[in-house]
């Protein structure tokens, strides 16, 4: 069974970064405060628009709650995705570093996916108010995510999802580079999923089976093998 | 009785029927149509294929399409096995495949011998003047049968001119057959098969093996080469066998691979605490894509995986080696090391420990020290300096102490690796010697105690391009320098904080056609 699960991507990292996930899905369902208050928050035009509706969200669920919520949401979606990453830190660290490195690397990275997330509310609500309900801004999230999903730029920011940076192990860069790490992930991250994280945000009556799918997706994409076409990759695509 | 595989260096020389026939089958395949399962490019095309290069190259006519089939796009492309632990039983299906095939070509010409077997390219071999000469009937365009010789192709560039040149360094067999274990660890040892990986086809992430590096690698760039005179980071210049992507359609690649496939059973043989893996997701791999399937020769396909590898005279395979002696008679990488130290180290008289090719425990890789930046390795040789990191190199210093040894009953000091990061390249063929601990100036000719190994950038192209699946993290490389720090860390004057790393080209790089993320050194505890 071990052995059938680690074949599967399922070693003791990948169960690891599993049981994280499900736990913060676990603290979701059971009601965080950004995610029950979704509902009420992004409940259609008549709400505040734009900035405004942030600082309507930030007076109402408060700010450690609304960027709690979105560092969960980052957590349940994301984490599963991380095994590469996490063990290139730590092989490529000194041993006594290696959790220093992680911390640094996970510290960037929520970092810029909750800012982020923020911003992605942010979107929903002006989606909300432009288009008048739910149902358009979700219809047009759909759209523009399915036309990312399917274009080569979208290809080409995951594919520097999966480059690995040089670490250095001594002075100043032995902190910096970790970081930035986590910071450039999250930047090529956010690039290739915004549209899966915009779309629950815009239909808060199905946010989670929608957060759901998203992550499913995140999740077959990051651990299944894309097939090398025999045409048309001569070139690179830097 | 099972076939026997013969050294080309046995085989009257140039044109031995063994070699005749061999020239007859693939011929034979060459005048196949490509969607056929059994016709020659179908069957290179398994190992690697990119459209726009074999067009520049000839092998797709301006008119000519891509087999359309499910079958070809879908499963039997673009399979082989790179920089992990199926490289070598996915080669012995491919090998036995191809051979079965060319057989059944063969038997249905007038005389066609209907137990022709592949001949292995014994580049070692103890018979002929030079067994490391790229062997006759490949080298001229000539043949009994007349016209052109269908085992000669003009791209085989070797030094550049046409010329192979194979040094006895690029095919030195010690750190594959010396090595006790087959499964290699991340950083550290990568082992005689490599590292576990799932289905690999493209050179992305992990470790290869001591076989797949030297001889494997080095033999594919010394006998494609790129061509003199020309930009050695452009494809349109590279030779076939440079390129995992179209190796296959070099006739030469057949006998490469039969003596690599025959140096299993060598390193089995030698001793019997040489064992392959047991473990169910090697026995019944890949992990990944999908199972490994070759086409037989009356065009059906067929599934294997690596347990269905492991005897060559099984009825599925049924061959054997014409010589599967020991090279290195009996010689042993752990024996050696600690004949050595006996030298090196007062009192020093061995260990009781266990035979290091029996210990089942997973050894522990720590990082030990690691260059300042990036480099970028040219046409001129190139150096760098590593820090070691103080407290790990203590680990590295104790574990010589003859109590700590004895006190942890492991059967050796720590071993050391250099490991080339993230190395990213366009030149397939480039080829290059690494030393480490010379001493500034010196002349690394004149040390080849300081040399660390060759590196074959064969595969690279792939790993650095990110239009290919997991591509542009490039790979990684490790050699092994255990005996240099054993001088290096025995002898007085020796600074251990600091080592040089000289790289010096033995093929052309192009103007920074090579790219090194990180230079380090890792220790491996067993």
């Amino acid at each position: 069974m071990r052995q059938w699960l680690q074949a599967r991507g399922f070693g003791s990292l990948g169960l690891f970064l599993w049981s994280v996930s499900l736990g913060a899905w676990l603290l979701i369902v059971g009601g965080d405060r950004l995610h029950v208050a979704l509902p009420q928050l992004c409940g259609g035009p008549s709400e505040p628009q734009g900035l405004y509706a942030l600082e309507f969200t930030i007076q109402t669920i408060g700010w450690p709650a609304l960027s709690g919520g979105a560092a969960l949401m980052v957590v349940a979606m994301m984490a599963p995705a991380l095994a590469g990453p996490l063990l290139h830190l730590w092989y490529r660290s000194l041993s006594r570093h290696r959790w220093r490195a992680i911390l640094l690397f996970i510290t960037g990275y929520v970092a810029i996916w909750t800012i982020a997330c923020l911003l992605l509310i942010l979107t929903a609500y002006v989606l909300h108010g432009s288009t008048g309900s739910e149902i358009a801004a979700s219809l047009v999230v759909a759209s523009a995510g399915l036309a990312w999903q399917l274009s080569p730029a979208r290809a080409r920011c995951l594919a520097r999802c999966h480059l690995r940076p040089r670490l250095s192990i001594f002075g100043a860069a032995a902190f910096t580079d970790p970081l930035l790490f986590g910071l450039t992930l999250a930047c090529w991250c956010v690039a290739t999923c915004w549209a899966l994280m915009l779309l629950p945000l815009c239909l808060p009556g199905a946010h989670l089976p929608l957060m759901a799918g998203g992550a499913l997706l995140v999740a077959i994409e990051r651990t299944t093998q894309r097939k090398s076409k025999p045409s048309g990759l001569a070139n690179r695509w830097a | 009785m099972a076939r026997v595989r013969r050294n080309i260096w046995s085989l009257a020389q140039p044109w031995d029927p063994v070699l005749l026939w061999y020239a007859r089958g693939v011929q034979a395949l060459k005048a196949r149509p490509f969607p056929d399962v059994t016709s020659w490019r179908y069957l290179a095309a398994i190992h690697g294929i990119e459209e726009e290069i074999w067009r520049e190259f000839g092998w797709l006519k301006p008119d000519e399409q891509l087999p359309r089939t499910a079958e070809f796009m879908n499963e039997d492309q673009g399979q082989c096995q790179h920089h992990g632990w199926y490289f070598i039983p996915w080669h012995r299906g491919y090998l036995a495949a191809f051979e079965a095939i060319v057989r059944a070509a063969i038997a249905k010409m007038p005389g066609g011998p209907k137990d022709w077997a592949l001949p292995y390219w014994d580049y070692n071999s103890k018979v002929g003047a030079n067994p490391r000469a790229l062997p006759e009937a490949f080298a001229k365009n000539t043949w009994p049968d007349g016209g052109d010789n269908p085992l000669f192709d003009k791209r085989r560039y070797g030094r550049g001119d046409g010329v192979v040149v194979i040094r006895e360094q690029d095919v030195d067999l010690k750190p594959a057959l010396t090595d006790g274990q087959f499964e290699g660890v991340t950083n550290g040892s990568p082992g005689f098969g490599g590292v576990r990986t799932p289905f690999q086809h493209n050179a992305d992430r992990d470790h290869e093996g001591w076989l797949e590096q030297v001889p494997h690698d080095v033999v594919h760039g010394r006998v494609g080469g790129s061509k003199a005179g020309q930009d050695p980071r452009d494809w349109r210049f590279a030779g076939l066998m440079s390129m995992p992507e179209t190796a296959g359609l070099d006739p030469i690649f057949w006998l490469h691979h039969a003596n690599i496939d025959r140096l299993w059973e060598v390193w089995l043989k030698r001793d019997k605490n040489h064992k392959n893996p047991a473990l169910s997701s090697w026995l019944n791999g890949p992990a990944g894509r999908h199972k490994f399937i070759l086409p037989q020769p009356d065009g059906t396909r067929k599934r294997f995986a690596p347990k269905d590898m492991l005897d060559t005279s099984a009825p599925g395979l049924d061959y054997v080696y014409e010589n599967t002696s020991d090279p290195s008679a009996g010689q042993q990488r752990l024996n050696v090391r600690l004949k050595t130290l006996s030298v090196l180290i007062p009192g020093f008289d061995g260990f009781a420990g266990p035979e290091v090719s029996s210990v089942a425990k997973k050894p522990t890789v720590e990082l030990l020290g690691a260059n300042a930046k990036a480099i970028t390795l040219s046409d001129a040789p190139t150096s760098t300096t590593i820090r070691v990191d103080k407290p790990t190199a203590r680990k590295v210093i104790n574990s010589f102490r003859l109590n700590e040894f004895a006190a942890r009953s492991v059967p050796e000091p720590d071993r050391v690796f250099l490991n080339l990061e993230n190395i990213t390249s366009d030149n397939d063929a480039a080829v290059f010697d690494v030393y480490v601990g010379l001493p500034e100036g010196a002349d690394p000719a004149a040390h080849p105690e300081n040399r660390a190994g060759v590196v074959s950038m064969f595969g690279a192209r792939a790993a650095t391009n990110m239009a290919k699946p997991h591509g542009g993290a490039g790979m990684t490389k490790v050699l092994e320098i255990t005996d240099t720090i054993d001088q290096l860390h025995l002898s007085d004057n020796a600074d251990l904080s600091k080592l040089s790393v000289l790289f010096v080209p033995v093929s052309a790089v192009g103007e920074g056609g090579i790219s090194i993320k990180r230079v380090s050194i890792y220790r491996q505890s067993s």
